[in-house]
């Protein structure tokens, strides 16, 4: 295998020289594209050759370059949202552009052709893409007007939601722990507050939200299902800016502004809910609940000179849970702790015109901790489990651009995971006990990728790619090939037909049976036992562009197989926490869950359709998804396939966003929107009856051939009842008006207007004539909020 | 400011929870009728021959008046051989059971035995085959791994169960480790069985190869004085499938709870639920010091 990854390394090196060869007879033009006033870096603008029907696209870092044959070209360069720049440029030796480009004051319905640049789907070689406009994300409706990024995720197609206002993410019959979920490079491991309600992005802190459901580029890997990637914003680099809100859970505010003006910038921003603060007052002194969780994101980064840029960014957010009761001459107290904690530290180096080098260097951790004391004579009993994730990893990739048909990326990732499945102290001065214990388990996960975005005449467009992982566990090595390619082929400028193919593998695993975001939630590595996941996805399509009424329909059939996904037991509780008895003793395993655990496969197959309008005063999408997911494991389900829980038939998103006034000097601001969602309801198991059901005593005791009486439960089969379909709708007003020192924002959000029941979950209950009926619990009615926010 | 967001917005919340009584609706639930369920567990080393017939409880449905454990008294037992040969099975009050001596009937290793019941219109029936060889532990021995006075969970041991496979067929095990007790708050006088370990093997992968099943534990015996010797009996039963694949579930089900996985249980039984199932039973003695 060795010998194997050296060849690939050597033909990458092969194809850099024979590239960079070819390129001398060319002039290359490059620089940076950035929103003028803040200076941020644009991700994915435009830059448009119209003379020679060519182009590229800024990459993560706002850097774009592109080898054209030395002569003189008009150059358009393009962004959504504003307005687009023409250059004339005089190529005849290596140049250097960078351009500042004007936010439009409204995304008005008349924009030069040009600026259509970004919008064209059907100009993209990559396909199962979607990227969201965090400007979308802050006028969507939201439950007690939370923005929530991951809430506006569930509403594209392809992706399912698991249950009323939860925030977990399934696409396309893919478990939560299949999607890679990075905020700059970070991987997040637990993206939840308050049991999975609302996700730990603050859309007010984030630049770019891009989500990935297919043909992955390889320069993505480690999961089976998709890529969310987050960018955060860079702070304005010309002067101090700032956004507030007060919501009805919570309060959040953002400031950014330069360090040193047009070199260094940084940008803060914190929420916190206020739940516990308002309902404490109104408990008994004796007794105690609070529940509260907060984020922080900071960010600063520095331009050394015109070649080096330096990053430096973190998120860290905490929930916490907490209770304390007094009796007497006693006292319990006890909680929840959850959280995660990451950091990035980046370094662009510009090697040439052409190459792009990014190094990173990682930080993240997921911690997870129950603790109680109690109180009592003067002696105190004091007990804590704890358990969590630290990845530490670097990452070396190169953005390479040889001529103007090929963006070649490439580079090598290192992770060191380090898991704590438990870690357990007890102290207890009643007993005299003293004892604790922690089981660390440690791999590296590693990977080389190559990939290039090739354009071959006029019409077509290739991106393969290959990815090569190493995993260490325990004594195993997993080594494997990861191909990839994407395809697309024009038949007008204005339609294309797309496919790709993909494998992914996924090296950890997140031990949990219900995709709530449960704290309790544990990953775990691949061992000698648990062997990797890995899945195969093919898809086709075909995007078409409307450009003159600013919209674009795609339609993309997938099939998906996945091997050695895991899942609980029959049986196997995920409430039970590992009191450490078992672990501090030579013999302990510290791989025992695995006896919790089987592995089995899973297909999954459908259609998706969306309609999109990024652009205009009317914007929006339609979206509706239809599809199958089945599972089978050889431990569950007598062997059978069973539909997954979250298997949806028909899922249909409709979002619609309508300016009414933008606000603009003393005059007001007016958006309304609104939103419609229908989900076939969730596949669950019910018991239907109970009966005898004896464990035979092997002894033959008591009265000979004896059996230990019991009853228990028979189920329909596995996931073959459907809870009600979920549909709901949501309203938004926003009014804004600029006031002396700052642009003010009321938004009243109605959530689920027409008060529609939707099932949370279900339960059996005795009525008092001794029925015993079906009951489904309703979360959420009809929720009116009001939030008030502030920019300046 | 801060103070008038918050009021209206707990005024917009109370509203909106007020229709909370409304959140617990009745939906219709999956509709299943009552079953006959039918279980026995078949040895030529048992004395008896023991069959229960007993009647599912549907669970959306009326609970008043209803016992926990539907038993049917008057249902018409037969056991049968393969040659044809079949005897009836009479109700015994004592056993909660259809019970007859095994002399009455003889239950041979290797020979297929087919148990019906009938009761009303209803009939349900179930078919095994007695395992041919039985198989005995080729090695039972317990090791103290902790000192109690290093750990608080009292002195930590690993019992081993070791014995040999029989080459060239599926074969399937049980390996149940019981003690007997008297207990003082009931009556003094009765003895009672309790079940201290349960393990099911099978020999995938390890056909004619010595198999091992390991059990440990903290605080069975931490309640012992620690010179006290204890014997245990230890059975190794090998199984038909059936037993196998019933009480692997079985022993892994412990009640319903919303944070617990479905456990789905075996069936072999026509007609019905229930299991009818084979076994042959060797026996040893795990002794702990």
């Amino acid at each position: 295998m060795k010998q194997q990854t050296m060849k690939y390394l050597i033909l990458i090196c092969a194809l850099l020289f024979v590239f960079n060869g070819w390129a001398q007879q060319k002039k290359v033009l490059s620089g940076y594209i950035r929103e003028k006033g803040s200076k941020e870096l644009l991700i994915g603008a435009s830059v448009a050759v119209p003379k020679l029907r060519t182009g590229t696209v800024t990459n993560g870092y706002g850097f774009y370059s592109i080898t054209l044959p030395s002569d003189t070209f008009e150059i358009i360069v393009s962004y959504v949202g504003m307005s687009p720049k023409a250059y004339k440029v005089d190529l005849r030796n290596d140049t250097e552009l960078d351009v500042e480009l004007t936010p439009i004051a409204s995304l008005k319905e008349v924009v030069v052709s040009a600026n259509k640049q970004n919008l064209r789907l059907a100009e993209q070689t990559r396909m199962s893409v979607i990227e969201i406009p965090v400007s979308q994300v802050k006028d969507i409706p939201a439950l007690l007007g939370e923005k929530d990024v991951l809430k506006v995720i569930q509403l594209l197609p392809g992706v399912q939601k698991p249950s009323e206002g939860n925030s977990g993410i399934y696409v396309r019959g893919g478990g939560p722990d299949q999607n890679l979920i990075i905020l700059d490079e970070a991987i997040v491991y637990n993206a939840f507050h308050l049991f999975g309600f609302f996700s730990l992005f603050n859309g007010d802190a984030l630049k770019s939200i891009e989500l990935t459901k297919g043909g992955f580029p390889a320069r993505y890997g480690g999961r089976l299902s998709s890529v969310i990637d987050m960018s955060m914003k860079e702070g304005n680099k010309e002067k101090i800016k700032g956004e507030a809100g007060i919501g009805i859970i919570a309060s959040r505010f953002l400031l950014e502004g330069p360090i040193v003006k047009n070199k260094a910038s940084f940008l803060v921003s914190a929420r916190r809910t206020y739940i516990d603060a308002l309902t404490m007052p109104f408990m008994p002194p004796e007794n105690k609940v609070g529940y509260h969780f907060y984020d922080l994101n900071a960010k600063a980064n520095w331009e050394i000179d015109k070649k080096n840029k330096v990053y430096i960014s973190g998120y860290f957010g905490r929930d916490k849970f907490r209770f304390r009761s007094q009796f007497g001459s006693g006292r319990d107290e006890g909680g929840v702790n959850w959280g995660n904690a990451t950091g990035t530290l980046r370094w662009n180096h510009l090697v040439n015109n052409r190459l792009f080098s990014n190094t990173s260097f990682i930080f993240s951790d997921y911690q997870f901790s129950i603790y109680q004391k109690s109180l009592f004579d003067g002696s105190t009993f004091e007990l804590n489990f704890g358990s969590g994730i630290r990845d530490y990893a670097i990452k070396q990739d190169f953005d390479f651009r040889p001529s103007a048909n090929h963006t070649i990326k490439f580079g090598a990732h290192f992770i060191y995971h380090q898991f704590t499945p438990s870690a357990f102290v007890l102290k207890n001065q009643f007993s005299g006990e003293d004892t604790s214990s922690k089981v660390l388990l440690g791999s590296f996960e590693n990977a080389l990728y190559a990939e290039d975005d090739i354009k071959i005449g006029e019409k077509l467009r290739l991106n393969p790619g290959l990815r090569i992982t190493h995993f260490t566990a325990q004594t195993k090595h997993y080594f494997n090939l990861e191909p990839r390619i994407n395809s697309s082929y024009n038949l007008r400028s204005d339609i294309a037909l797309k496919s790709s193919f993909a494998i992914m593998n996924q090296y950890v695993h997140l031990l949990t049976n219900t995709g709530l975001g449960l704290p309790t939630d544990l990953w775990v590595p691949s061992s000698d036992r648990l062997r990797p996941q890995r899945s195969w996805q093919v898809a086709a399509g075909g995007a078409k562009d409307f450009l003159e009424q600013n919209f674009s329909i795609s339609v993309e059939g997938y099939y998906k197989e996945m091997k050695n996904i895991i899942a609980y037991k029959e049986g196997a509780s995920f409430l039970a926490v590992d009191d450490g008895s078992g672990t501090n003793n030579a013999n302990a395993d510290p791989y025992s869950y695995e006896n919790n655990i089987t592995s089995g496969r899973g297909w999954s197959y459908g259609a998706e359709f969306l309609l999109q309008r990024k652009v205009g005063k009317f914007t929006g999408w339609i979206g509706y998804t239809l599809s199958w997911t089945q599972w089978q494991f050889d431990e569950l389900n007598f062997g059978e396939k069973f539909w997954a829980r979250y298997d949806r038939r028909h899922d249909i998103s409709i979002v619609a966003i309508y300016k009414v006034k933008e606000q603009k000097d003393d005059k007001n601001g007016l958006t309304l929107s609104a939103t419609w969602v229908y989900g076939t309801g969730n596949a669950i198991t019910l018991p239907v009856a109970e009966f005898s059901a004896p464990i035979h005593s092997p002894s033959g005791n008591p009265n000979g051939g004896g059996f230990f009486s019991s009853t228990a439960s028979q189920y329909t089969s596995r996931n073959a009842f459907r809870m009600a379909p979920y549909h709901r709708m949501d309203f938004g007003i926003q009014v804004t008006r600029k006031m002396q020192w700052w642009i003010r924002t009321w938004e009243f959000s109605l959530y689920n207007a027409y008060n529609r029941l939707n099932p949370f979950f279900y339960y059996t209950s005795t009525t008092s004539t001794g029925d015993v009926v079906l009951r489904q619990v309703t979360l959420f009615p009809i929720i009116p909020s009001l939030s008030w926010n502030i920019k300046f | 400011m801060m103070k008038k967001i918050v009021f209206i917005n707990i005024i917009l919340l109370a509203l909106g929870l007020a229709s909370c009584d409304r959140l617990a609706t009745e939906v219709e639930p999956p509709k299943v009728d009552a079953q006959l369920v039918l279980f026995s567990f078949l040895s030529p080393e048992d004395k008896n021959i023991k069959v229960e017939v007993s009647r599912s409880k549907p669970v959306f449905a009326n609970t008043n008046n209803t016992k926990p454990i539907d038993l049917i008294t008057d249902a018409t037992v037969t056991i049968t051989n393969e040659n044809g040969l079949s005897i009836q099975l009479p109700y015994v009050d004592s056993a909660n059971s259809y019970l007859i001596s095994a002399t009455q009937f003889a239950i041979l290793p290797g020979k297929k035995y087919t148990v019906t019941a009938s009761h009303g219109d209803k009939k349900v029936s179930g078919v095994c085959t007695i395992p041919l060889d039985t198989v005995s532990f080729v090695e039972l021995s317990t090791r103290k791994l902790a000192d109690p006075s290093t750990s608080s969970f009292g002195p930590y041991y690993l019992h081993t169960f070791k014995w040999n496979d029989p080459v060239g067929q599926q074969n399937f095990y049980r390996v149940s480790l019981e003690d007997f007790f008297v207990s003082i708050f009931i009556d003094d006088t009765t003895t009672y069985v309790q079940n201290v370990f349960d393990g099911m093997y099978d020999d995938k992968s390890k056909d004619g190869k010595a198999i091992t099943g390991v059990y440990s534990n903290y605080s069975f015996y931490g309640f012992f004085n620690d010179t006290t010797q204890k014997v245990l009996d230890c059975y190794l039963l090998s199984t038909d499938i059936h037993y196998f694949e019933y009480h692997k579930r079985r022993l892994n089900y412990f009640g319903d709870d919303p944070f617990s996985e479905p456990v789905q249980q075996y069936s072999n039984v026509t007609g019905g639920i229930g299991v009818v199932s084979a076994f042959r039973r060797t026996k040893g003695k795990l002794v702990v010091r």
